[in-house]
């Protein structure tokens, strides 16, 4: 059974959306933290 | 010179700015340490943001970066996949770094708890594991900074794996791990930010529907969903990694590190922000067919399809997120070992009355030990050394089981642990020698668990979680 392109897409599509959230998770995060003064 | 390379100056300069900013910015979070927790453990109080960051980090090595797109290009769907199922070690922690941190609350390492929990000759055992992987994995870090470095530049091998090593060493030393988790944060950045504008050109230049089709009609084997190498690969890799984590002070540190409630919150989010990106740095190599590149080297396809799509700047963004990726390894390494071995080594056994400045001046100079170390064991290149981690896959996963059943079970003894571990990486050594690497993490990881269950119903014991919060095993 081989991989179709139409769930190769959706595969690589996803990650790349995942990839390109983490870092503005982690900006948000990192905002929230340091307005709460919890960042350490 | 391959197309992907960065002319030396240009090399150097980059090395030099990344090496003043993350030295001065040691130097800068550094300078209120004033006690070993504060050193080793960044005061144990790291809020969310900063333990995400780091859990996820710490966990993009330059494997990540260039393995993953090598094992794409070998083993097609499933190389990147089975890559990216390392993740679940991060995951899986979550719930552990929170039952650390309740059970010892004033912990220093992994080697604490195994001594408290199992006594010293499991304590042994555990310690040499520890070191073993501690050392193989610096080294190869070392190595693969000398090699991709060189690869990527005009650099000598020597130059590429000395900078690093020295840029690690002097701003773990300066800031302690506050300053390794700090930088940490902004390598996580750099790092996603130039793997999604590399994966985002590659679609928009190349097509999804282009790689696809050149695939099927050229190496149709690596969208078979059903390539038996690449899943024993997924396998072992899935073991391996859960044995790196659950062992390895790297990631105990941390659970100590972190601030109440946040460990098990921060290992989750860490490992699913970092489950795509092996499969996107490994889709990209996919496309190497597509735009007519034959890799000299297969680790070497990723770079060479980043500088096909993106020129020079491409070239320079592949170098800049190699050198973060190392980095935030590496330093993470050198501050966990160091702190193992202060504590389990140094005051362990040469000096039980050492105070935390006497600690404190310890833990720096074994800091810069490791360093000298790692450069006198990278300085040969022996490039069979870079397959060194899959030799500790043995040793780390026989490791698995006794933590497990540590942290929840009161029933297993030191004694069943002890010959666990050891049977468990007997196993996994043979193994590794008589089939292959993707069995040694599976089989070392099997036969632990077999040891452990028959401990379990052979000689169960009845641990007191309490020992944790005696006066004894409370540091100062």
């Amino acid at each position: 059974m081989y991989l179709s392109e139409t769930l190769l897409t959706l595969l690589v599509l996803v990650a790349c959306a995942g990839a390109a959230l983490a870092p503005i998770i982690l900006l948000l995060l990192y905002k929230r933290d340091l307005k709460d003064k919890s960042l350490w | 010179m391959i197309e992907a390379q960065l002319d030396w100056s240009l090399a150097l300069a980059i090395l030099v700015g990344f090496g003043v900013l993350w030295v001065a910015f040691g130097w800068y979070l550094g300078r209120d340490n004033r006690s070993i927790d504060d050193y080793a453990l960044a005061g144990r109080n790291v809020g969310f943001a900063f333990a995400t960051a780091t859990a996820m980090a710490t966990w993009i090595t330059s494997n990540t970066t260039l393995v993953a797109p090598q094992l794409a290009y070998q083993f097609g769907i499933w190389g990147m996949i089975g890559y990216s199922m390392a993740a679940l070690g991060l995951i899986l922690f979550a719930p552990m770094a929170q039952r650390i941190k309740s059970l010892m609350p004033h912990g220093f390492t992994s080697g604490d708890f195994i001594r408290t929990r199992y006594g010293k000759s499991a304590w042994a055992m555990f310690m040499i594991i520890s070191v073993f992987y501690a050392m193989g994995w610096l080294v190869s870090l070392g190595m693969a900074g000398g090699i991709l470095l060189s690869s990527l530049s005009d650099l000598s091998y020597h130059t590429g794996m000395s900078a690093i090593l020295i840029i690690c060493v002097l701003y773990t030393l300066l800031g302690g791990l506050k300053a390794v988790i700090a930088t940490d944060f902004v390598q996580s950045i750099l790092i996603l930010t130039g793997v999604v504008i590399i994966a985002w050109v590659c679609i928009d230049t190349v097509g999804i529907g282009e790689i696809h089709q050149q695939v099927s009609d050229f190496q149709p084997e690596l969208l078979n969903v059903a390539f038996p190498a690449a899943i024993m690969f997924l396998f072992n890799n899935i073991f391996f990694g859960i044995g790196e984590i659950f062992h390895s002070n790297v990631w105990w540190s941390r659970a100590f590190a972190f601030k109440t409630g946040v460990g098990k919150r921060a290992f989750l989010l860490g490992g699913l922000l970092w489950l795509p990106i092996p499969i996107v740095t490994g889709f990209v190599a996919l496309a190497a067919l597509s735009l007519g590149i034959i890799p000299p080297s297969a680790d070497m396809v990723g770079p060479l399809v980043a500088a096909k799509l993106l020129g020079s700047i491409g070239a320079i963004f592949v170098f800049v997120v190699v050198f973060s990726a190392l980095a935030s390894s590496m330093d993470s390494l050198l501050a966990a070992t160091s702190d193992l071995i202060t504590q389990d080594g140094y005051k362990r056994l040469i000096n039980p009355r050492a105070d935390s400045d006497t600690l404190l001046k310890a833990s720096k100079r074994i800091v810069i030990g490791l360093g000298v170390l790692t450069w006198l064991l990278c300085l040969p290149k022996v490039a069979t050394l870079g397959a060194l981690l899959n030799f500790t896959g043995a040793f780390v996963a026989s490791a698995i089981w006794p933590i497990v059943f540590g942290l929840y079970h009161p029933g297993l003894t030191g004694r069943f642990a002890t010959a666990a571990m050891a049977l468990g990486t007997i196993t996994g050594l043979v193994l590794y020698f008589v089939i292959g690497f993707y069995v040694a993490a599976i089989s070392a990881c099997l036969m632990s668990l077999a040891v452990c269950l028959l401990g379990l119903w052979l000689a169960p014991g009845k641990f007191d979680w309490q020992t944790f919060k005696e006066p004894d095993n409370v540091p100062e």
